[in-house]
């Protein structure tokens, strides 16, 4: 935690507050783990991304074209679309309830300092299947 | 698991359908190829030909069957597989452009992975089955399945979803091969082998005095029956080919011809027409018995009638051959110039004993001769142990019947056995393999190493039992009687001094008579002069006599005439 309270920090979330994240969450049919995930992650945008953030859902069975070309192989899956393709990106994969994995595997780690204090309310608010 | 197989097999003919894989070799292993519409497991170790089996399987799927495929690659890249395959002359992008193969390389790297909560593998199904239904594949192979448990660390749902992987596949209908890296203590390191229960295939490369062989096995084939041995097989320019021991059956025809053996006195002991056409011919002896002069000699009167001829050597080369061969009295240089002979002269730690086998087969394929000659085959023992090179020659001259081509093979055998006619052990393992066996000896006696031959077997001939001296010299090989008598068998100079004794007693015998005949004749002689003798004696006497007796007579008659007279003078009246 401390790290992000050095000069670093500032330059990250600097960045950050510009930028949009634009998530795409991959699920197959509306399985109880494709909603589970759904709401998980609309949770956590909702408290931690609030206004900067878009959540698009594809359904692989409907749009395999997409699944195959982005590589999904498990569902659920939510990835980060970032403006530059080159920029390796995280799939996280799961009903997303731990929402510390879920922020940092989106590249989103300095949203979970900068609220640590609510985080444990709003783990314990996430749907755990 | 432990059903009986060989019970089953009548019914499961009928009721199971199989694939052929099209790989060489491994439809006869298999039975008939791999188990239709339910997946196989090929397990291994790091590069022991997993991938090629696979990519092989359906390649020939869609060559020879006509069966689209699909392969689906977890470590290699598609420009990878391309290029290593088209070494292999399998033009992946041909088949892809005919839209009868589908290459899909599906990337997982755990560090781009976060797992959070329960998820299932959704996407890798719908990856599969659009590229299934994009070439309606019959046949599909998934190259290494276990990349995923590198992927994923929940077990429990990876599992899961792979028996849901099997069944989807079963459903399908679709042939898999899903490879598997072997494991330390089960069959795969992740226990695949408990998703894919209906047919095993282990691949191992073994490195064995330095020398690497590559090995297949079905370990578990439901419902089926199969070869259940190690075959060794091999990677070559064409893909895998495996070499079932026992699978080729002998249903070659026998050839009635006979051919000589370049010797007339051999030709005579073998029925007194040489060898079978197309059966195969073992010499074995010990070093420096004439093994590779016998050979030669047979070479050499093929090579005569105008036949074609490969000659194997594993331990001269060839000029070497060719000049040892002069010194008997036999040219090979105008056989090799005229095309008729081929000499393939190479040390047989060169390569493996299946890659022996697999270039002598090229070797015979292409050159088509009608006599196969291997000088000796006791130098394959190095490269492999007595099953291996019983293995390897057991489908080499099964091979070479079935073209109807003469093997001719020697074989050295240990020094330690010098003098006796007991019968080798490593011979024996491969004298079963052969139709004629000669056996050559070194006999040793009187101060002097000889060359002692016999015939042990020869199939389907009358032959002599008889042992013959072997004798080389600058006019070729020639066979002669041993002596036997009453100083028992003798060889060499024994032989030459035993018969040279024999000759002198003639001479002295024949002396004898003469001598006696000249005696007679002086008796004669003798005994005639004194006949002559005797009668002239006789008519000496007798003429003596005869002169007394005229002389009595005219004595008498002078007195007759004197009393006459004195009769006439005192006028006595008459």
């Amino acid at each position: 935690m401390s790290i992000n309270n050095g000069y670093g920090e500032k330059v990250a979330a600097k960045q950050k507050e510009n930028e949009q994240v634009n998530l795409q969450l991959y699920v197959s049919n509306c399985t109880p783990q494709a909603m589970c995930a759904y709401t998980n992650v609309k949770n956590i945008c909702e408290q931690r991304l609030r206004g900067k953030y878009t959540l698009r859902v594809i359904d692989i069975r409907k749009n395999p074209r997409a699944a195959i070309d982005e590589g999904i192989i498990a569902t659920p899956a939510l990835i980060r679309l970032f403006a530059d393709p080159k920029r390796a990106r995280k799939k996280v994969i799961g009903t997303l309830s731990d929402t510390t994995k879920v922020l940092a595997g989106i590249g989103e780690e300095s949203v979970i300092s900068g609220q640590s204090l609510h985080s444990a309310r709003s783990r314990r608010s996430t749907v755990d299947r | 698991m432990a059903r009986n197989p060989v019970a089953k097999k009548a019914k499961t003919e009928r009721e199971f359908p199989k694939v052929k894989s099209g790989i060489k070799g491994l439809d006869e292993v298999t039975g008939g190829g791999l188990p239709k519409g339910r997946p196989t497991l090929v397990s291994g170790g790091p590069g022991c030909g997993k991938t090629l089996l696979a990519m092989e399987f359906i390649v020939r799927g869609i060559t020879d069957y006509n069966e689209p495929g699909v392969f689906i690659a977890f470590e290699e890249k598609i420009e990878d597989l391309r290029k290593n395959f088209l070494s292999l002359g399998f033009d992946l992008d041909e088949l892809v452009k005919k839209k009868k193969l589908v290459l899909d390389y599906i990337y997982i790297e755990r560090s781009e992975i976060e797992e959070t909560g329960e998820y299932d593998l959704e996407g890798l199904f719908i990856r599969l089955g659009a590229a299934i239904d994009e070439v309606k594949a019959k046949r599909i192979a998934i190259d290494t399945l276990e990349v995923l448990f590198s992927g994923f660390t929940n077990q429990g749902i990876l599992r899961a979803e792979l028996r849901r992987l099997f069944r989807w596949l079963k459903d399908k209908g679709i042939t898999a091969v899903v490879t598997g890296e072997r494991g330390d203590v089960s069959i795969t390191r992740w226990g695949l082998e408990e998703y894919v229960a209906d047919c095993v295939i282990t691949l191992d490369h073994r490195v064995v005095n330095q020398i690497a062989t590559r090995r297949l096995r079905v370990v578990k084939y439901r419902g089926s029956i199969h070869g259940t041995d190690e075959y060794p097989f091999l990677i070559s320019s064409d893909g895998i080919s495996v070499l079932p021991i026992t699978s080729l059956s002998l249903s070659h025809t026998a050839s009635m011809e006979r051919i000589s053996s370049g010797i007339p006195r051999l030709d005579t002991m073998l029925g007194g027409k040489g060898y079978y056409r197309g059966s195969s011919v073992l010499v074995s002896g010990q070093a420096g018995t004439g093994k590779t002069s016998l050979l030669a000699t047979s070479i050499h009167s093929a090579c005569k009638r105008g036949e074609k001829c490969l000659l194997l050597l594993f331990e001269e080369s060839e000029s070497q051959f060719i000049r040892n061969m002069r010194s008997i009295g036999m040219d090979f240089e105008p056989w090799v110039q005229k095309g008729l002979l081929h000499v393939n002269a190479v040390r047989p730690t060169a390569y493996s004993l299946e890659l022996h086998l697999a270039i002598i087969m090229k070797m015979l394929k292409d050159f088509n001769p009608s006599v196969l000659a291997i000088d000796p085959i006791s130098n394959l023992y190095p490269v492999g142990d007595d099953m291996q090179v019983r293995s390897v020659l057991m489908r080499l001259i099964d091979f070479a019947k079935s073209k109807n081509i003469t093997g001719i093979f020697s074989s050295l055998t240990t020094e330690a056995l010098v003098g006796s006619y007991s019968i080798e052990p490593t011979a024996m393992h491969v004298s079963s393999l052969m139709d004629t066996w000669l056996v050559l000896k070194n006999v040793e006696g009187n101060g002097e190493r000889n060359r002692a031959f016999s015939i042990v077997k020869s199939r389907g001939m009358p032959h002599s039992n008889q042992l013959r001296e072997f004798i080389m010299s600058d006019k070729g090989i020639d066979l002669i009687d041993i002596y036997q008598g009453s100083e028992g068998v003798l060889f060499g100079s024994a032989r030459a001094a035993q018969e040279s004794r024999e000759r002198s007693q003639i001479v002295l015998r024949d002396e004898e008579i003469e001598r006696r005949k000249r005696e007679l004749e002086r008796k004669r002689r003798i005994m005639d002069a004194e006949i002559t003798a005797i009668r002239e004696r006789f008519e000496r006497e007798k003429d003596e006599a005869n002169i007394q007796i005229s002389q009595e007579k005219s004595r008498e008659d002078a007195f007759a005439k004197v009393l006459d007279d004195m009769a006439t003078f005192r006028q006595v009246d008459k």
